[in-house]
């Protein structure tokens, strides 16, 4: 057989259509059903409660600010309760002999020729 | 996705388009290729139903593969063509083993009393010629379905078979050569002019 009657012959094999192939492609498109990926859809993020400390060291700019806020307060809450003292009282504490009349700040050397 | 939009669209992509879950690069993709995987393991395996059966697994194969294709790699057929004729060596080897490789699994001829004559010639071409490419080596047929019939190229041959350009040269050219001489005496008998 010649080459271009080969030729010819595959052509012709070429151009055959198979026939009827609806039941095959049905079976195909039910397996193709079957394993059709799922896709995950956006995943939606539930907004996240937050606590009251932690709102307000977002408003007010971080937990440092707050922390140093907090400090401050503390700090105004214990002067306004501490009672204050008059000075006198400080100073008896140290001078509790008496009113301070005299007070000699050069001392003299007499004290050093008495006998006795 | 509308079913006309996609008919420009390449294997690859409808590919894609499944494995993101849209059913309909399935359908197209199932048009286009499944007859031509159904022809092409028919022709290797002289069986319809059996080529019925290898169709399918290779097209569950490619869904189940879908979502880990790597575009770029592989063309979509070319891929399909390897799985069939894969799956088709083991379904003749298997028939070896079993010794069912009887004569009379050649296709039958229709009865074609009610068809035209060119009709009729042309069946008895194409049996002659499926008769013809089921007595060649299996490796041959593979070689020579693929590049003469299906139309792929010689690389393309290479990467379904899994063998060098030089190997596809080989496998088609002496089985085309034996293709000839086996259908050489049957040159009138099936329409061909006589040589002058």
């Amino acid at each position: 057989m010649h080459d271009q009657d080969l030729e010819a012959l595959f052509a012709e094999a070429r151009a055959q259509v198979q026939p009827d192939t609806a039941q095959l492609q049905a079976r195909v498109l039910r397996d193709a059903d079957i394993h059709l990926p799922q896709m995950p859809g956006p995943a939606y993020r539930f907004p996240r409660k937050t606590g009251f400390l932690e709102g307000l060291a977002k408003a007010l700019g971080g937990r440092g600010v707050l922390a140093g806020l907090a400090g401050a307060a503390l700090a105004g809450v214990m002067v306004g309760f501490v009672q204050p003292t008059p000075i006198a009282t400080i100073a008896a504490t140290f001078f509790a002999d008496g009113p301070l009349e005299e007070l000699e700040l050069i001392p003299t050397i007499d004290a050093n020729f008495i006998e006795g | 996705m509308a079913f006309d939009a996609l008919s420009d669209a390449s294997d690859e992509a409808l590919l894609v388009l499944y494995a993101n879950g849209d059913a309909g690069g399935a359908r197209l993709l199932t048009a286009r290729l499944a007859p031509r995987i159904l022809g092409y393991a028919a022709r290797l395996l002289q069986d319809r139903a059996e080529a019925e059966d290898v169709a399918q697994d290779a097209m569950l194969r490619l869904w189940c593969i879908a979502p880990e294709w790597r575009q770029g790699e592989a063309k979509v057929a070319t891929w399909l063509y390897r799985v069939v004729t894969n799956l088709c060596n083991d379904r003749l080897r298997a028939r070896q083993r079993r010794k069912l490789m009887a004569l009379d699994d050649a296709p039958e001829i229709e009865d074609g009393a009610a068809k035209p004559e060119a009709l009729l010639m042309q069946a008895d071409r194409l049996a002659a010629l499926n008769a013809a490419l089921s007595a060649l080596p299996v490796r041959q047929r593979e070689a020579v379905v693929l590049r003469h019939i299906e139309g792929l190229s010689n690389p393309e041959i290479a990467t379904v078979m899994d063998i060098g350009l030089e190997a596809v040269e080989s496998l088609t050219a002496r089985g085309k050569r034996a293709l000839s001489a086996l259908l050489s005496g049957q040159r009138e008998d099936l329409g061909y002019e006589e040589e002058y």
